[in-house]
């Protein structure tokens, strides 16, 4: 599988997609109009990867700010996540979050509500 | 040419305690433009990382929905202008911001939006997030370009219940455009 990477823009993050060690990462912020669009071929990358039984995948997430739509995004790609963990591939979420930033620690938090597989929120001081 | 005279402009912004505000037709470099700037002019104001983002995010979503609006309805590029057309507006009163937006609507269109955010108005904070995690959750329909979520977070962010009221003018009354003013406190 190939790997990416998206260098940030304006209003999107910058995604590192490195299938040789199962790491999905994504950092920055996320607020494009079309977020469904523009996550679509993340989105892909990581249910091939997934259907083809990868050896672990770990989403590492460092998001200030997203919109709506690119929450919706998340949420599919942590979907196939916990789908793939239900099914026995070892995956986890690392969700790296400003100390100050309480709105990120929130998100994590209602995220982790709704799944399963590992994840764990981690702190840092910026 | 009459003389120019914006005196009576900034009376009526001083009005509304705005803080900022624009008119005109938004796009997306627009929307990053002045959110930054509205990020950068409350953290001078506020020590709270959480208001400046709560602001900074209605602001995203109330434009972004205009946006999407207009480029979900529009027949052709003058039609794409005008519904993209909007005034946006942050102000503060009684120790809230105010986050406001104002935009024509075509009234076909009126009766779901406002139905929308009269059920919004109706529900408690656990109801809002009950909802959210619905809509979250549900798989996106064919070809849907939108989430959904944006009037459901704003009111989730909102202290009160989120306030709109819709008004027709003569000229664009006859076009089928009513106007649509929507607003968050915060």
């Amino acid at each position: 599988m190939a790997s990416l990477h998206w260098e940030a823009s304006a209003t999107t993050p910058e995604i590192v997609w490195a299938p040789a060690q199962g790491v999905l990462s994504i950092r920055g912020e996320s607020y494009p109009e079309n977020a469904l669009e523009f996550y679509q071929p993340v989105v892909a990358a990581v249910a091939e990867y997934l259907e083809a039984a990868g050896d672990g995948f770990t989403l590492r997430v460092d998001l200030a700010y997203l919109n709506t739509s690119s929450v919706k995004a998340l949420m599919d790609i942590l979907d196939l996540m916990e789908d793939a963990f239900k099914a026995g591939t070892a995956v986890k979420v690392d969700w790296v979050y400003d100390e100050e930033n309480d709105r990120s620690l929130e998100m994590a938090e209602e995220f982790q509500e709704d799944l399963s597989l590992p994840f764990h929120a981690m702190p840092v001081t910026r | 040419m009459a003389t120019i005279d914006l005196l009576d402009l900034r009376d009526r912004l001083n009005d509304f305690n705005a803080l900022i505000s624009f008119n005109g037709p938004l796009s997306e470099s627009i929307i990053k433009d002045l959110g930054d700037a509205i990020r950068r002019y409350l953290e001078k104001e506020t020590d709270s990382r959480a208001t400046v983002m709560d602001v900074f995010s209605v602001f995203v979503e109330q434009t972004q929905n205009i946006r999407q609006y207009a480029a979900s309805r529009a027949v052709d590029d003058a039609e794409a202008r005008f519904l993209a057309s909007a005034v946006s507006l942050i102000s503060a009163e009684d120790g809230h911001y105010l986050v406001s937006s104002g935009n024509w609507v075509r009234e076909a269109d009126l009766p779901a939006l406002t139905g929308h955010v009269d059920r919004l108005r109706e529900m408690d904070g656990g109801a809002l997030k009950t909802l959210y995690r619905e809509v979250l959750r549900a798989p996106a329909a064919e070809g849907a370009t939108t989430a959904g979520l944006g009037l459901i977070d704003m009111a989730r962010k909102a202290s009160q219940p989120l306030s709109y009221s819709c008004r027709k003018t003569q000229e664009e009354g006859q076009k089928g455009y009513v106007f649509f003013s929507l607003q968050a406190v915060l």
